[in-house]
């Protein structure tokens, strides 16, 4: 296209052929900008967890006293999450267990040593870890954002 | 005066302020996010008032002038960041202008005046 060809385009022609390439090329930084935004890098998540008792007699409330300590963990979606479960009591079983679609089961004997677990978090939602024997009260959530 | 020359009066006057708005959000509001992004387009409207004041060029600077106009406004549109008043009030002369530049065009390109 040459020069003095552009310039005899008229004047609504000019227009239209503006708007549709401004607003195209806008909407298409402005997409990108918002995704680079939200972005992030899928990265290796180490957390440690804990289990403690709390003050009560268990055997008058009928619940276990045994806790997880944190009670709840955030990661994004597509992090690689390393679960260091740390336990030094001695004198109960406890497990780490997730459900599906995650299917982490931890299981650890009454013996003072960590055990690990790693697994990709690759479904956003909200997830119930809990230790199969000190149910209700030994359960935390485990936060994918997707 | 000419309604030509109103409109042109007009839109460099939207542009210089649109570009001391931009440069003023970028050292005060933008808060080290987008920043310079906001400082570059502030000096790029200055400079296109400076261009359509000196009368360079019209044929190429209005369609360039409209087409800058309407590009960021679409990509604040879609991008979701900047939203108070005074990106708003930005936003809102930036379509002030890209309408009078609109009407700028049409009377410039008029078969009137391309003989």
């Amino acid at each position: 296209m040459t020069q003095s060809g552009i310039r005899k385009w008229s004047a609504s022609r000019t227009i239209l052929v503006v708007l549709v390439a401004s607003v195209i090329a806008g909407s298409s930084v402005g997409f990108a900008t918002s995704t680079a935004a939200k972005y992030q890098a899928p990265q290796t998540r180490e957390i440690n967890v804990f289990s403690y008792t709390l003050p009560f007699n268990d055997t008058l409330y009928r619940l276990p006293h045994d806790v997880f300590y944190p009670d709840r963990i955030l990661v994004y979606k597509g992090d690689t999450v390393v679960i260091h479960f740390n336990i030094d009591n001695g004198t109960e079983r406890h497990s780490f267990t997730i459900d599906a679609p995650y299917n982490v089961n931890i299981d650890i004997p009454p013996q003072p040593y960590p055990s690990n677990a790693t697994f990709v978090a690759n479904v956003p939602g909200i997830f119930l870890y809990k230790c199969i024997y000190h149910t209700p009260t030994m359960e935390g959530y485990m936060e994918v954002l997707g | 005066m000419t309604s030509s020359n109103m409109l042109r009066g007009g839109a460099i006057l939207l542009m210089s302020a649109l570009g001391v708005l931009d440069l003023a959000y970028g050292s005060l509001y933008a808060g080290g996010n987008y920043e310079n992004i906001w400082y570059v387009m502030g000096a790029i409207y200055i400079v296109l008032a400076g261009v359509t004041a000196l009368e360079i060029q019209p044929w190429l600077f209005q369609p360039t002038i409209l087409g800058y106009s309407l590009f960021l406004f679409s990509a604040w549109l879609t991008s979701g960041v900047s939203r108070d008043p005074v990106a708003y009030s930005d936003k809102a002369i930036e379509i002030i202008l890209a309408i009078s530049m609109v009407q700028l065009i049409r009377i410039s390109r008029s078969p009137r005046l391309l003989r």
